[in-house]
């Protein structure tokens, strides 16, 4: 049994990046992407400043997050512990990135493939080191099969203690850290400023709003942390004054090396008594220079980018799936429960709203990918643990069942009475796969496991509470040009009512006033709920996705009557509300992705 | 695989004199156990390299086919690094397909760096496949430093550029010739060129880089460096950052991780946190300048507790010189008078003294004492500019930190610090011309007749002042415009054709110097070019060969290669080539002498090739190296071709002690020195001082210590100069033991409320000064230097992280960001020398991937400047950004992925220059006024009044203390000195070649001192070359 793994001496490390180059040169990794690089971390009030180091990179893990969301098996874990990727079979779909908690991943800009260290498993293979480990100049970087005692690695970790990046993450990493930092190796410690103290820091990426999360973990506004035990010796030196010596002309206490000769002070024979010193004598040390100066706080000094993977895509992506589901979902159960009578014109434009959003839905997800034309790799090669595989044969086999659903109803077999219970046959299955499409991607966030704000099963609940909101507010539209009877008007606002309750109470209890499980998770919903995502949450979610479309399916419902006159209004609520889950899911994608994990 | 050879070694340890190498360090450069590279196993059945066995013909998987195992067929030749003066091996893995490089790595078998490599190795892949890099030789067409160029051939700049040089030398006018290197990453060969020509025309950076430093280990002992044996200290002394920079950054920052890890305690020197300092036990954040202050401090409390070794002080301290000279009044000069002044001499740099100078606190300051007191002899310390580059009386630093090794006997010894010149080989080429028998005061002016190298960075100011002027000026891989203090004087100068006939610039890559040449010869990278050079990384000696790889893997295909042009891009030569081509068509018959040293050692009137020169100095030149090939049934060249580099001793220790015989034919002892005849020349020319002789002619072997003969020091008193004769007799008995200067930035200079030391020097890890800003994968890395500037600093100054600062210097500013750290000690900032490259145009003038696009205006004069147009009287200058580095379309798909925008700010334009009177150093450190920026001021603006700059060039012209010296010398015989001319050039009166310079005033300080220790009147054949 082998299993090769990591261990990187921060004890010996002196961040000179050379594995950073030995790297990009072993394995051809352009411009702006990295599998491995070096952080610094700047801590400390003068003079007791340190720098702390930290060499990143892929984990290896023993149980790779990576590994089980790839569709396509292009992640894959190899029997010696590594873990590999075949470029060949890679969609672009981003999902092992996010599913890194180690920032490892990243899409190669001349393939548009996922891409990471390999452990170089083309040289292993052959017997030869990593090409970061042969260029360490201080043998800081060690590799080998921890099971084997006689590896270096084996020994140190058998002999020293040794910590892993984000051990909560419960991905078992394999690469073993001795005498790291925890700030350096906790992504949450420092803050990132506008750069570097030697390079550019490119916005758009995980690590743009650090300064506002340790203003907010240090409960003041500032964004700068009190300095702590600030030694106040060697911060500042006696004022001097008097006339400078001339320049490069002896300085010292009072004594300077002396030959007989002119100088009177040098008179030969007076003996070695020592001269006093009182023109150098040592003043006594300033004050602080302001007793209420505040310390900027642990600081990252240099670290590279990482961006965030998903985007307007993603969040438009899961707000179609919501029409897609919930405009079928709404009418079929209306017409299947015998709530209200559904007309067969009503539908087919229900279907086809649904079919158009799944349809949508898919493009989304296809446009998203890096290689879209790999796209049929998922059905064909699918990776079955892969959420991502498993949602698209859900797609595929709703936008299926609806299809053949629309088909009948379109063809009338609505009309007669044994056609009517065939198409409630099919449309329970239909139905079934609806609800998966709506919910199929909580299970896919959480094999995010890089975004711990995705990890939390109100995900789920919020997903069917705006697929209920989306398909009424899809279909609401067409039952008023359609003039449908008004007991299916009432059920799509008692949909609006329910999707918007549930959805109140999923966002406040499940997100704003939750007490999440872990610190990436608390910033991300410091981020959405109190930062700068804020708007999106209260205003997109909190009340255009639930408080508007509940007040106003509570109006509608205890106001029956008002009839037509209030239908404007219940159209206005429900495009409010759609827009403002859009705006919600926007936040959403953005935030989780918006706190640094490395 | 083995990279073990030990038929190539010489354990060095048995001549050692053992009666004081009480160590209990065990003497080895420690491989460490589990890296393949050095003989152990990090992971078993796992290799580093391929065997060396395997190197013609191996195969790798592609990397970017994988997990499909595509194969490729790779011929693995060794080379050398070109970046940093640490000439780390490579080895070049060339595809024998295609004949391109496919990438580098480390070379085992290179003793020095023993495999490994920092973040440049790697990256001299992105240099040799630039596709900003010159390719092809251009001529300037329009006026110089317009921009205009058009492609030439080589044979057009030869003839140019001979027939020049033939004339100069025909109108006996040599030093109308100038060689003007950066860093030279070879021993010897072009000091040869030009010994061989009969100039006196080298002309180096040092003085702008190492020479303060070189100057106060050399007036100790006659080597000018120390090499220091971390891997085997106790306790490092590092006033320097040799970590992440500094001389053999990656061979010694290997050492003192192998130190570090068996116990050794490490102490950093240095106002900023360097991630050196950031490694440390100790970080003594000191005032710039204030060093000497706590190193005799340490000294003090060495001295006083009797923490010394009284031993190794007594044998081999010149204390009797000191008590002759200073202490004349004592009837009996015994040791014990010695140590009681001493204690008179530093009784008052107390640990509380050297806090308030340095900020240092005093209680910090006892501890590190104590650790140096702990070290017995295993105290390896270090001096890399720092304040030694910094400011004036900075060579008093590494004086005053070699008295450490001095009073602690750490010197020679396990663990402590030896002589650079024991662990450095220059093997004896060929045949040697003779010394240039003329004196060159526009390098060597009569101002500075202690300057330990150069007075390079004058030049401009020599030139606009009338003192001479140049018909053929070489820079090769320099780039003084943008490295030099008061680029912009330079500028103006080089504009001058009257004063600077043709400028040639040998140079890879488009620099800011090259846009003011005439040519721009492009010449090899590190895999392009034949070098040999040794360095002083550990104790022992080796040598390593820099080859043309692309050359070498053809050859071993069979074919047949005469020019290294035929297998380089375009057509980008090697030097070795064009000096032998130039110097044949400088004198095509042989008329004038100099063809013959160009000529082939066994073919005698056919051209030397490569081959020839290396393969006669492989041959005859270094110990061990043919019986290692014979073993192996190869040439010693084709041995120095399949690995690249071959140690020739280990262990070298205490070459100080070893015993000189003091008797036997021709041998006497003459006032405790042992002469006797001249030895056999040695087939080691590293650079020693030359040593004494005495009236009969015969050369001193050594001195007598204790009653024995012993080797001793290459010093006029043979033993380590504690007192030195030699800067008392040339004006400097103030300064003639361990002392403490006012420097340009001591802290009553400072006083403004906006007033600041400012270090300007340091380095960053992964860049090379102008060299590597061509390798994209390092600019990726760092691409700014903005100020540090401490928080409590910057709140009174009222700026924030990132907000921009103007800096003022004394002759303009510089706008640059601020970076606010707690890494930096108030009242003083820092900024990264190594950005700020700039291009007058648009895509040319320098690499697109680091430089900003300028626009360089001559301003108006200012009220108080001499009205501009008048000759030599300066202008005024602004230079503007007007943009960033920015993606660029090229045949690398990288250079359309640019990401910053960054290029930093180029602050050396706007220092004047300081020449330090005594060691000639250029004192980097500046008092600068910092403020936020004006709302005028954009970032990267730089204003430059070069009226000024003439004006404080001449108030430090008024601080030297001109020569002659005494017996109407240039310059003492004994210090080393590079292309060293005749004695008679040495002399004032007899040397005819005396230049222009304007008539030195001699000042009398000297008159009181005692006379120098005699010295050889015909100096050893040792040139110097290597910085």
């Amino acid at each position: 049994m082998t299993t090769f793994a990591w261990v990187i001496d921060q004890t010996s490390c002196i961040g000179c990046h050379a594995c950073t180059t030995a790297c990009k040169s072993e394995n051809e990794v352009p411009l702006g992407v990295n599998r491995t690089w070096v952080k610094y971390v700047e801590r400390g009030a003068f003079p007791e400043t340190r720098r702390d180091i930290a060499v990143l990179r892929c984990n290896h893990c023993a149980d790779a997050p990576c590994v089980k969301v790839c569709p396509t098996t292009a992640m894959f874990k190899r029997a010696d512990g590594i873990v590999d990727f075949d470029t060949s079979r890679c969609i672009g779909c981003k999902a092992c990135i996010q599913a890194c908690p180690y920032d490892a991943i990243y899409i190669d800009p001349e393939e548009h493939v996922a891409e990471k260290c390999n452990f170089c498993s083309h040289r292993v293979d052959r017997g030869l080191l990593p090409a970061c480990v042969v260029v360490c100049p201080t043998e800081s970087l060690v590799f080998g099969d921890i099971e084997n005692p006689a590896s270096r690695a084996a020994q140190i970790l058998a002999s020293r203690p040794t910590t892993v990046r984000r051990p909560e993450q419960g991905t078992r990493p394999q690469a073993f850290y001795v005498g790291a930092s925890a700030v350096a190796l906790d992504p949450l410690a420092p803050a990132h400023g506008d750069r570097y103290m030697w390079a550019d820091r490119r916005t758009g990426g995980a690590k743009d709003y650090t300064a506002e999360l340790a203003a907010s973990q240090a409960g003041g506004g500032s964004g700068r942390t009190p300095s702590v035990g600030r030694s106040l010796v060697g911060t500042a030196l006696p004022v001097v004054t008097g006339a400078p010596a001339a320049l490069g002309a002896p300085r010292g206490p009072g004594i300077s090396p002396t030959l007989p000769g002119p100088d009177p002070l040098m008179a030969a024979g007076t003996g070695a008594a020592p001269v006093p010193v009182d023109a150098a004598a040592p003043a006594p040390w300033q004050g602080p220079v302001d007793p209420d100066l505040v310390r900027p706080g642990t600081r990252v000094a240099y670290d590279v980018f990482h961006p965030r993977p998903w985007g307007w895509k993603v969040a438009l992506y899961l707000w179609t799936k919501g029409i897609g589901a919930g405009a079928f979902g709404l009418i079929f159960l209306a017409a299947a429960l015998g709530l209200a009578p559904v007309d067969q014109i009503t539908r087919v434009v229900a279907a086809t709203i649904a079919l158009a959003g799944v349809g949508l839905t898919t493009l989304l997800l296809v446009a998203d990918l890096k290689r879209p034309e790999r796209f049929l790799s998922i059905l064909y090669r699918p990776q079955r643990r892969s959420w991502l595989a498993i949602g698209a044969f859900i797609l595929v086999g709703y936008s299926g069942l609806l299809g053949l659903w629309w088909l009948g109803t379109l063809v009338g077999v609505g009309e007669a009475g044994v056609g009517e219970a065939a198409l409630t046959a099919l449309g329970w299955p239909a139905f079934g796969l609806a609800v998966m499409t709506a919910v199929y991607s909580m299970f896919l966030l959480r094999q995010c496991e890089a975004r711990d704000l995705w990890q939390r099963p109100v995900v789920g609940v919020v997903l069917v509470a705006q697929a209920t909101i989306l398909g009424a507010a899809s279909v609401i539209p067409a039952l008023l040009v359609l003039d449908a009877p008004a007991a299916l008007v009432d059920v799509a606002a008692a949909a609006l009512l329910a999707g918007g309750g549930l959805n109140l109470a999923a966002l406040l209890a499940g997100e704003a006033f939750a007490d999440h499980p872990t610190a990436n998770a608390r910033a991300a919903a410091q981020l959405l709920v109190r930062g700068p995502f804020a708007g999106a949450f209260w205003l997109g979610g909190v009340t255009l996705g639930g408080i508007l479309p509940v007040l106003a399916g509570i109006a509608w419902l205890a106001a029956a009557a008002a009839g037509a006159a209030a239908a404007p209004i219940l159209l206005a609520t429900g495009l409010a509300a759609a827009l403002g889950l859009l705006w919600y899911e926007l936040g959403f994608i953005t935030a989780g992705q918006a706190v640094p994990i490395s | 695989m083995t990279t073990d050879r030990t038929n190539g070694r010489r354990p060095a340890t048995d001549r050692q004199a053992t009666d004081r190498q009480a160590t209990d360090r065990q003497a080895t450069d420690r491989r460490a156990a589990d890296h393949p590279a050095n003989g152990g196993a990090m992971q078993p059945g796992f290799d580093a390299f391929p065997p060396p066995e395997r190197w013609y013909h191996w195969t790798e998987l592609d990397p970017k086919a994988w997990p499909r195992r595509e194969e490729h067929d790779y011929t693995l030749v060794p080379t050398t690094c070109f970046n940093c003066e640490s000439a780390c091996g490579l080895l070049a893995y060339v595809d024998t397909a295609s004949g391109e490089i496919r990438k580098f790595e480390g070379n085992p078998a290179h003793p020095g760096s023993r495999g490994r490599n920092c973040a440049k190795g790697p990256a001299t892949l992105n240099q040799a496949e630039d596709p900003e890099r010159i390719l092809y030789p251009m001529r300037r067409v329009g006026a110089r430093g317009g921009g205009g160029w058009e492609r030439c051939t080589w044979d057009d700049a030869l003839d140019d550029l001979a027939g020049r040089i033939r004339a100069a030398l025909a109108r006996r006018e040599p030093n109308k010739v100038m060689y003007h290197v950066g860093r030279p990453g070879e021993d010897g060969f072009t000091e040869r060129v030009l010994a061989a020509w009969g100039v006196d025309g080298h002309n180096s950076h040092t003085n702008i880089c190492s020479s303060g430093g070189r100057a106060g280990y050399a007036f100790w002992m006659g080597y000018d460096r120390p090499s220091p044996d971390y891997a085997n200290a106790k306790v490092i002394f590092l006033i320097s950052a040799h970590l992440e920079s500094g001389h053999y950054f990656n061979p010694h920052a290997q050492r003192i991780v192998d130190g570090r890890r068996n116990g050794a305690k490490l102490i950093v020197v240095d106002p900023r946190l360097s991630n050196t300092a950031a490694q440390a036990d100790e970080w003594l954040a000191a005032w710039p300048g204030s060093e000497p202050a706590i190193l005799l401090s340490i000294a003090r409390h060495l001295i006083v507790t009797g923490r010394f070794d009284r031993t190794f002080v007594e044998r081999w301290v010149n204390w009797a010189d000191y008590l002759g000279a200073v202490r004349p009044d004592l009837e009996t000069p015994t040791f014990e008078a010695f140590v009681a002044e001493l204690e008179r001499l530093y009784g008052g740099y107390t640990f509380e003294y050297a806090e308030a100078e340095s900020g240092v606190p005093a209680a910090q300051l006892e501890r590190v004492a104590e650790l140096v007191g702990g070290a017995g002899t295993a105290l390896a310390a270090h001096n890399w500019r720092a304040s030694s580059a910094g400011v004036i009386g900075g060579w008093q630093t590494a004086r005053c930190l070699f008295f450490l090794n001095v009073l602690t006997g750490s010197i020679g010894t396990p663990g402590g610090t030896s002589p650079n010149g024991w662990d450095k080989f220059v093997p004896r080429p060929p045949y040697m011309p003779p010394h240039p028998g003329t004196w060159n005061e526009l390098t060597w002016p009569r101002e500075y007749p202690l300057a330990f190298f150069e007075m390079s960075f004058l030049l401009p100011h020599f030139l606009l002042e009338g003192r001479g002027s140049l018909d053929v000026y070489f820079t090769r891989v320099y780039n003084p415009v943008w490295t030099n203090p008061d680029g912009l004087t330079w500028v103006e100068a080089l504009r001058r054709e009257d004063l600077v006939g043709r400028h040639a610039a040998l140079t890879p890559v488009w620099n800011e110097t090259a846009w003011y040449a005439d040519y721009v010869l492009p010449v090899g990278l590190g895999g392009e070019r034949h070098d040999l050079h040794s360095y002083e990384t550990h104790a022992g000696t080796w040598i390593g060969f820099r080859q043309p790889v692309t050359r070498v893997a053809a050859e071993r295909a069979g074919r047949v290669v005469t020019d290294s042009r035929e297998t380089n891009p375009g057509e980008v030569w090697e030097e070795n080539e064009f000096w032998i081509e130039l110097s044949w068509r400088i004198d095509p018959d042989g008329s004038l002498g100099i063809r013959r040293w160009f000529e082939a050692p066994d073919r005698p009137g056919e051209k030397l090739t490569v081959d020839d020169y290396y393969g006669w100095i492989f041959e005859h030149s270094v110990p061990g190296l043919p019986e290692a090939a014979a073993a192996e049934g190869l040439t010693p060249l084709a041995y120095m071709r399949r690995y690249g580099a071959f140690e020739i001793e280990q262990d070298v220790y205490g070459r100080h002690d070893e015993a000189v015989q003091a008797t036997g034919p021709g041998v006497v002892v003459d006032d405790g020195a042992i002469y006797g005849p001249a030895p056999a020349p040695s087939p080691n020319i590293v650079p020693t001082p030359p040593a004494p002789r005495d009236a009969e002619g015969r050369v001193r072997h050594g001195v007598v210590v204790d009653g024995e003969g012993r080797r001793g020091f290459p010093t006029p008193s043979g033993r380590l100069e504690f007192y030195s004769p030699t800067l008392a007799a040339w004006g400097w008995p103030d300064l003639a033991v361990p002392a403490y200067a006012s420097s340009q930035v001591a802290r009553e200079r400072m006083t403004g409320p906006n007033d600041f030391a400012l270090v300007p020097t340091f380095r960053l890890p992964v860049l090379i000064h102008t060299r590597s800003a061509n390798a994209k994968w390092l600019t990726e890395i760092a691409h700014g230097n903005p100020v540090w500037i401490n928080p409590d600093d910057a709140a009174r100054v009222g700026v924030a992280s990132g907000d921009l600062v103007r800096v003022e210097t004394d002759i303009g500013h510089y706008v640059n960001r601020a970076w606010v750290t707690d890494g930096i000690r108030p009242g003083v900032v820092a900024c990264s020398h190594h950005m700020g490259r700039w291009r007058l145009g648009a895509d040319a003038g320098t690499d697109r991937w680091a430089s900003a696009r300028v626009e360089l205006r001559e301003l108006p004069a200012a009220g108080a400047v001499t009205p501009a147009g008048e000759e030599g009287a300066g202008r005024r200058w602004r230079m503007r950004r007007l943009e960033g580095v920015r993606p660029f379309q090229s045949a690398d798909p990288d250079s359309s992925r640019i990401w910053w925008r960054d290029a930093g700010v180029h602050q050396n334009l706007t220092f004047p220059v300081h020449p330090d009177p005594v060691s000639g150093a250029h004192a980097w450190h500046q008092r600068v006024t910092v403020r936020p920026a004006a709302p005028e001021d954009r970032e990267g603006d730089i204003v430059v009044d070069t009226g000024r700059s003439r004006e404080i060039y001449r108030e430090w012209l008024a601080l030297a203390r001109p020569g002659p010296g005494p017996a109407g010398l240039r310059r003492p015989e004994w210090l080393l000195r590079p292309l060293r001319p005749t004695a008679d050039a040495y002399r004032i009166a007899e040397s005819p070649d005396a230049a222009t310079g304007p008539p030195a005033t001699v000042t009398a300080t000297a008159a009181t001192a005692s006379p120098p220790t005699p010295l050889a009147r015909r100096p050893q054949n040792g040139h110097r070359h290597d910085r």
